[in-house]
């Protein structure tokens, strides 16, 4: 044992000796002063040794002194100001110069980052003092509008507990998620609402396959890179930030139904005697939203440390909707043995109480006879028993309890070798271990008086069920950058190790006698001794292997190329595909930097055409559906004993596969005018091929009637243009504008194959009782989102509606044939644009976010289910006894008469912002104090609910929900201060 | 540091890389897949316990498939008894005319319903298939059983597998295919000559049947067998095959149906006798019933319950149902779609409550099929509203609810009625139309596309009360088979000979429980309302009657008298649809279904019902 020791003390005296016998230059110590080009000092630049980790930052004064090898490049920056490289030396005077077009600002990008002049393919970040500003429910409500090509959508922005749907590009996929993969700080997958909205540096979207097709197996929908603080840029310096806002969301008016009085006269149903209003009773007229945030960071010569606290809590325009957080966060940089090994590491942790409403009772409500009573003369809650009113929300409401506690965690423990820092080479490896957890106990009972209970004869019932997921990642990279004079090659490789894991476990109770125990009691209901309650648990895993490298080029600051490869497989994968390749490349050519283009440098400060290819995947499908396996199914009585069956638990598909992409992307990026004109151009085409779907399994021989098997393919295609101008460039006045603008479609381009055949796929079955049509077909070469349906052909001296026959006759509703079907309408905006302003005049700031979606139609489903004299419901919309008065009835078809224009032009978000900073800077650094208004106003011919509401990810956009959240504007008073 | 010590040194670190990089290079690319929640199929068969699941999930699937809903719909919908109704203006269950085309002969191979039927028995015979094949590789010692304790497993297996057979041959005669494999290669096509084809799948349930009769077990007095495939219930099905032999291969073997029968009847498979309280059938106890031979198990929250009650209960209950049955909603949706075919036409003066006074009976058009409640004579037992006395807990004999509902078993506050007639009294007429003219204006015979909320009588042949009495309706075992069967199976038989009197003695031996002593004899001695002689049409009526709304046999019932597609009942003739042909006599392709186009389009080598192509 002994022995064994000494031996591997003497390993680790090798390994030592390697690691630092090439530092043997003499160190010499400089010093200098940073100034900007107004000659004011530069405070908190950073100065390093290039190629090295060795560096320190300015003081006060804009000076610093630096140990560095004698003769070694000194590479000054500081954000917002182009880099300088010096030749280290004593006395240095250094100016640096505004970088206007920001060509060297960091960029993030997967497994490393680049200086923005560097990139090659579609990546763009937005930095925090870009963000949105106002009351935000993820981080992704900081960039909404932000990025050409991403569309952030929120459909229920007053919901504290909802969450916004992300999609870069348009939908791909037809059954994998088409939501980008998400990187929280280099962990994959990592759960947004981890973290503080505050906490959140930069986001970067990598939105090309170029950029992305290092993600492998989930790269194919784009990556969303989310970059936390780190600690304060000045050693010795410990910064204290206190951020928080209070906002409020106001209601908006209402929809318009019959009031009492009026359906009274309107004779729609039977007269209860009472006056009640339903909307009023379950929602409020304001709700809030409470964040504070404290945050102290600091940093000392040889790494840095931040910690921060988060605390929220909010209620929602439902009156039981409510959501509280504690959130806590640690991020820790210590260097050691002059600088050769450095360890890292992050730990977030939140905790969260959810309380849930119920969105369908928003419809129950509306539609509901308003002259039922909420409650009987007896203080007991009413209880409806005829079909259209078989809940009484308000009891439904105030009585369950329907709520969820969370906990998210994330930690990453990181420890670096820089092997080689010189300056033309550099490299380090570094190993990482990541941890993240999230899990979810949800609680639910309903009273013995529900209409729960009241419907299915029981006395109440209790439910737990308790989910927890979790992913261990273990990562090694390689770095590499050799630096010559004119050509720069960076390497990085790298292998990755992920295992998610995911466990449940839950119970159902039925018929209680005390309903004060709520689901505390569960186990004392009187179904567990019937033996009727249920019990179940769940439990799958997966690995995901990969091994990765990329070699980035750089020629001259002219010449940007970059070539990646990923193989990466899956437990997931069927045993005949468990591996597959993501290779993928990209151009880009600094036009002004190239011998003949002088003449255009003068009007281009920058001009850089690029393109980019690559290969990327979808794989978010469950586990164990490509092995034979089996599970309980159903049960039957065999020597008097209900006896449990087991049967095979899907058709397995040993073939099954991640979704392959292919992506082509051609653009240009550009600064122009003096640097006060910024953006690109491109174009985009994205072929999704052996896509999943659930296809019809030929019976015989397969047991079941599905399988999931890689068939389909989808082409995705559009352009994309930002445009970024200063207006006003004056030192007191600032005005920059900018607009983002994307097209695109997605079009099915296959959906059979030899063995799987599928003529069309019917998307989002119609709601309601009986009923078998769907609002999407999607056939062979035709777009995704478009509305399938019958064409209306006006109204007939009956009030009834008509519809187009084969022959182009009008026929009415009631013959509708399913072969009268057509697309009648498009539900997937598109164009999407936006329009931001910032204006800046002395401490004042004022932005403004225009958001607008063109092209495209939505399916009014609330016209459609309490719109019309006719419809079903017992309380109607006002509308059906004015605007469409000459209508009695839907026919109970899906017709074009319900779909609208859904163009809209909305102004999201204004923002008016004062910042002070004291002069003497003591103990406050700076004060700003904010006032935002989201969701002003909306303009727009649609006439159910705010269109921007309206669903318009995924592949079954544009249908206007009848449960819709209430929207609201949200007004938001929010302050900043930092001190030190 | 010397050179020996350096190579010292990395000659123990190989040693201790070697074995430890070997090792990180497997476990860093090892993607098996780690089952927890499930069992790898590998190592499913242990022992019977084993066998017992397998086993019972063929059970239980076959519970959700043939009693299930699919086969109801395409069994009594095209038939002369049951419809699905439209109502509230032609909205409510209109559902793309998925049912209606039921009612109306119209269907196509797009069809959901006869998709989903094809789907589910396929389950069952795959699940079936799957055993069969894993049992052949495993000795029964192996499994802890004995020879006969497998074997009796095997023959239950392969006589429900046939059972299975035998109700999707009903549907889709030659065209479908065969296929005993568990293999996954797509099976063969069935046979393109239809006959050929047909003989194949015949000769296929025959020989299974009687290769397994013998390993099966006998019920015994105390029924214990009464849940499981057992020999009577081999036979009976056997003899069912045998009676529509004519209509699957155009062979006759009503001689050998009828001795089968007899054997049936005389207990070489097991003692039965025809229970004199037909309500013993349907209730609580029916397992112990002498006459029932084999019955789906059902309990309430075990198994198939659901499926089972909701299709052979909730046909024809309305939202406000509990209110009757004085319990308390139990949570499977009612039904108010269906109902029976109404056995009056809309002539006459309008009610405000619905239907009208003057109306004319079918019976009067001289109709030998339809009419269902009035076919009933007003002496029939079974011919008033259905009762249920708490305080004996005991039903009453009626199983039909008209005319004004009132709460609590007929006895509370009149009900009241929803949608189209929302508020108003709830109130069932034996006739079907828009008495509000909302959607059409009324017609003197509508079609089911135009009900109202009111319209048409319900069926309450499996009994619903309380649901904290007796254990809930939802655990009354669901039967399939029982002696009255094989009764009437020699009765057919023997008046195919024309025999009627011997053909009369065996409708009688069931039927004479539906009388009071009083009434017994001399309302046995007509042949009841619609008919002058005891015929085949009176023949074909007295098995609608015995087995209304069971769901299983209607449809074979008109194919083997060919009344299916040319027999006469309500709309045929006399209604219109705007469109849509509504004849007296129907095509002939409507004998039997077609495959469903999803499953040919995954299987191109299946071949389309020549009619339908």
């Amino acid at each position: 044992m002994e022995k064994t020791k000494s031996q591997f003390c003497r390993l680790l005296m090798l390994i030592a000796v390697v690691c630092f016998a090439l530092d043997v230059s003499a160190q010499t110590t400089v010093s200098g002063h940073v100034k900007d080009d107004t000659g004011e000092d530069v405070i908190g630049a950073s100065v390093m040794e290039k190629g090295t980790s060795n560096g320190t930052v300015t003081d006060f004064d804009g000076k610093f002194t630096l140990q560095c090898k004698s003769g070694a490049t000194l590479v000054i920056s500081f954000i917002g100001y182009n880099p300088q490289e010096v030749k280290a030396k004593d006395g240095l005077e250094i100016t640096l110069k505004e970088d206007v077009a920001q060509l060297n600002e960091v960029v993030v990008v997967g497994y490393g980052s680049m200086a923005k002049k560097e990139i090659s393919s579609s990546v763009v970040q937005i930095s925090k003092d870009q963000f949105n500003q106002g009351a935000a429910s993820d981080p992704m409500a900081l960039i909404a509008g932000k990025v050409a090509g991403l569309n952030v959508a929120s459909s229920a922005d007053a919901n504290p507990n909802a969450m916004t749907n992300i999609q870069v590009r348009g939908a791909g996929s037809l059954t994998a998620s088409n939501g980008p993969l998400v990187v929280i700080d280099g962990i994959a997958g990592g759960d947004l609402r981890n973290i503080a909205t505050q906490d959140v540096e930069s986001i970067t979207v990598l939105k090309d396959a170029g950029s992305a097709a290092i993600y492998g197996t989930r790269g194919a929908n784009g990556v969303i890179l989310v970059t936390t603080k780190k600690g304060s840029g000045t050693a010795g310096v410990t910064n204290v930030t206190y951020d928080s806002y209070i906002a409020f969301n106001v209601q908006k008016p209402r929809v318009g139904i019959l009031s009492t009085d009026e359906f009274r006269r309107s004779r729609r149903g039977q007269d209860y005697g009472a006056d009640t209003d339903w909307w009023d009773e379950i929602t409020r007229p304001v709700s809030y939203n409470l964040n504070q945030y404290l945050s102290i960071d600091s940093s000392t010569k040889n790494g840095y440390f931040g910690l921060s606290v988060n605390y929220k809590k909010g209620n929602g325009l439902d009156i039981v909707s409510g959501r509280e957080e504690y959130g806590g966060r640690f991020v820790g940089e210590q260097r050691v043995l002059n600088n050769r090994l450095q360890f890292n590491s992050s730990l977030s942790v939140r905790k969260v109480h959810e309380e849930w409403g119920n969105d369908g009772l928003f419809d129950t409500a509306l539609t509901m006879n308003p002259t039922v009573p909420v409650k009987n003369p007896d203080g007991s809650y009413y209880q409806p028993n005829s079909p259209t009113d078989i809940h009484n929300p308000v009891n439904d409401l105030k009585e369950n309890v329907s709520q969820g506690d969370r906990i998210y965690l994330l930690g990453n423990a990181d420890m670096k070798l820089n092997i080689l820092q010189m300056e033309q080479h550099n490299l380090n490896t570094s190993l990482s271990y990541a941890l993240q957890y999230n899990d979810l106990k949800d609680n639910f009972y309903t009273p013995s008086t529900s209409s729960e209970s009241f419907w299915n004869g029981y006395a109440g019932r209790a439910r737990i069920n308790y989910q927890k997921w979790w992913t261990n990642r273990l990562e090694w990279l390689v770095n590499y950058t050799l630096t010559l004079s004119e050509h720069q090659l960076k390497a990085v490789l790298g292998y990755s190790w992920e295992r998610s894991k995911w466990e449940q476990s839950g119970n159902e109770n039925m018929g209680f006698v005390y309903d004060a125990l709520s689901y505390h009691g569960i186990g004392s209901g009187s179904y567990l001794r019937d033996g009727k309650a249920n019990l179940w648990a769940g439990s799958s895993e997966s690995t995901l292997i990969g091994f990765f490298g990329r070699l980035n080029y750089n020629y001259r600051d002219m010449i940007f190329a970059s070539a990646s490869m990923r193989r990466e497989g899956s437990t997931k994968f069927g045993a005949n595909t468990k591996w597959g390749n993501f290779p993928s490349g990209s151009l880009a050519w600094e036009i002004t930097k190239a011998p003949f283009a002088q003449s255009l440098a003068q009007a281009f400060q920058s001009l850089k055409p690029r393109v980019s290819y690559g290969v990327t995947g979808r794989s978010d499908f469950n586990a164990y559906q490509s092995i034979a396996t089996y599970s309980t199914r159903g049960a039957y009585l065999i020597d008097n004993q209900w006896i449990n069956g087991y049967a095979p638990s899907l058709n397995a598909n040993p073939d099954l596969a991640w979704e392959k992409s292919t992506a082509f992307n051609v653009g240009v990026d550009f600064v122009a005018l003096n640097s006060r004109l910024r953006g690109s151009v491109e174009y985009f085409d994205r072929r999704s091929k052996d896509l999943l779907y659930n296809y019809t399994a030929p019976q015989p021989p397969f047991i079941y009637n599905t399988i999931l098997v890689n068939v389909g393919t989808t082409k995705n295609t559009g352009i994309e243009v930002s445009l970024d101008y200063d207006v006003l460039a004056k030192k007191a006045l600032k005005w920059t504008t900018g607009i983002n603008w994307s097209m695109g479609q997605t079009k099915l381009t296959k959906l059979s194959s030899d063995a799987y055949q599928m003529a069309y796929l019917d998307l989002y079955q119609k709601p309601g009782p009986g009923t078998s049509e769907y609002f999407f077909r999607v056939e062979e070469g035709g777009k995704i989102g478009q509305f399938y349906g019958y064409e209306h052909a006006g109204v007939d001296e009956n009030g009834l509606l008509l519809i187009y026959d084969n022959k182009g006759n009008a026929v009415p509703a009631a013959q509708a044939d399913p072969t009268y079907k057509r697309n009648i309408g498009n539900g997937a905006p598109k164009h999407f644009l936006s329009w931001s302003n910032s204006l800046s005049y002395k401490n004042w700031d004022l932005s403004m976010l225009f958001r607008s979606a063109l092209g495209f139609e939505i399916f009014n489903m609330r016209k459609y289910g309490m719109g019309l004299k006719g419809s079903g419901t017992d309380n109607v919309l006002r509308k059906a006894y004015t605007d469409y008065a000459d209508v009695e009835s839907s026919g109970g078809i899906i017709s074009s008469y319900f779909l609208e224009k859904g163009n809209y032009f909305k102004l999201d978000n204004v923002t008016l912002g004062y910042s002070y900073s004291p002069k003497s800077r003591q103990l406050v650094e700076n004060l700003r104090i904010y006032l935002t208004a989201k969701n002003v106003f909306t303009l727009t011919g649609y006439e159910g609910n705010d269109p921007s509401i309206v669903t318009s990810t995924g592949i079954t956009p544009g249908i206007d929900s009848n449960s819709a959240y209430p929207q609201a504007t949200n007004i938001t008073l929010g302050v900043t201060v930092r001190f030190h | 540091m010397t050179t020996h010590i350096y190579n010292k040194v990395v000659a123990r670190v190989c040693s201790f890389l070697l074995p430890l990089s070997s090792f990180l290079v497997t476990a860093c690319t090892d993607l098996d897949e780690k089952v927890y929640d499930r069992i790898d199929a590998g190592v499913y068969y242990q022992n019977e316990a084993s066998v017992k699941g397998a086993v019972a999930a063929i059970y239980g699937q076959t519970s959700q498939t043939l009693a299930g809903e699919n086969f109801f719909h395409l069994s009594e919908y095209p038939s002369d008894q049951i419809t699905w109704r439209v109502w509230n203006a032609g909205l409510w269950g209109w559902d793309e005319a998925m049912k209606t085309v039921l009612s109306w002969h119209n269907w196509t191979s797009e069809s959901t319903i006869i998709n989903n039927a094809w789907n589910g028995a396929w389950t069952a015979i795959g699940l079936a298939n799957l055993l069969l094949s894993d049992l052949e590789g495993l000795s029964a010692a192996g499994l802890g059983m004995s020879d006969a304790q497998l074997a009796q497993y095997v023959a239950e297996v392969r006589t429900i597998r046939a059972w299975n057979y035998y109700c999707i041959f009903e549907l889709w005669g030659g065209a479908l295919p065969l296929n005993t494999s568990a293999s996954s290669e797509v099976p063969g096509t069935a046979d393109p000559d239809w006959n050929t084809s047909c003989k194949k799948i015949y000769d296929f349930i025959a020989t299974e049947l009687d290769e397994t009769v013998n390993a099966l077990a006998k019920d015994d007095a105390n029924h214990s067998m009464v849940n499981r495939a057992n020999q009577a219930m081999n036979r009976l099905l056997k003899a069912r095959l045998l009676l529509n032999a004519e209509v699957f291969i155009g062979e006759s073997h009503y001689d050998e149906c009828e001795a089968l029968s007899k054997e049936i009847i005389n207990g070489t498979y097991g003692n039965y006798a025809i229970d004199e309280n037909y309500r013993n059938l349907y209730s609580m106890d029916n397992v112990k019933s002498p006459e029932v031979i084999f019955a789906l198990a059902a309990e309430d929250g075990q198994g198939a319950a659901n499926a089972i009650s909701n299709v052979r209960t909730m046909v024809g209950m309305w939202y406000g149902y509990a209110d009757y049955f004085g319990q308390s909603y139990d949570g499977i949706g009612a039904w108010n779609c269906v109902c029976l075919v109404p056995s009056f036409d809309n002539s006459g003066t309008v009610l405000p409550t619905g239907g009208t006074t003057g109306a004319k009976c079918f019976l009067d058009y001289g109709d030998k099929l339809g009419a269902p409640y009035e076919r009933f004579d007003d002496r029939d037992i079974r011919k008033q509203n259905y009762t249920y006395d708490a305080a004996t807990k005991t039903h009453g004999p009626g199983m039909f609810l008209k005319g004004i509902i009132r709460a609590n078993f007929g006895t509370g506050d009149v009900l009241k009625a929803d949608a189209d007639r929302d508020g108003q009294d709830l109130v069932y007429v034996d006739q079907l139309g828009t008495f509000l003219n909302q959607g059409r204006e009324l017609e003197t015979v509508m079609s089911p596309r135009w009900g109202e909320t009111n319209s048409g009588v319900r069926l309450v042949k499996y009994p619903l009360y309380p649901n904290d009495e007796q254990g809930g309706f939802k655990s009354i075992d669901d039967v399939q088979f029982r002696l009255a069967e094989a009764y009437y199976n020699v009765a057919e038989c023997e008046m195919r000979k024309g025999n009627y009197t011997e053909a009369k003695n065996y409708v009688d031996a069931v039927r004479a429980r539906y009388y009071t002593t009083s009434d017994r004899s001399s309302a046995l001695s007509i042949p009841g309302p619609g008919f002058t002689q005891f015929d085949m049409d009176w023949m074909l009526s007295e098995w609608g009657k015995e087995y209304l709304g069971e769901g299983n046999r209607r449809r074979t019932d008109l194919r083997r008298f060919d009344k299916f597609t040319q027999g006469q009942w309500w709309f045929w003739g006399r209604a219109t649809e705007d469109g849509i042909s509504l004849p007296e006599k129907r095509d002939r392709k409507y004998e039997w279904y077609p495959l469903p186009q999803t499953a040919i389009s995954v299987n191109p080598g299946l071949i389309q019902n020549p009619s339908y192509q």
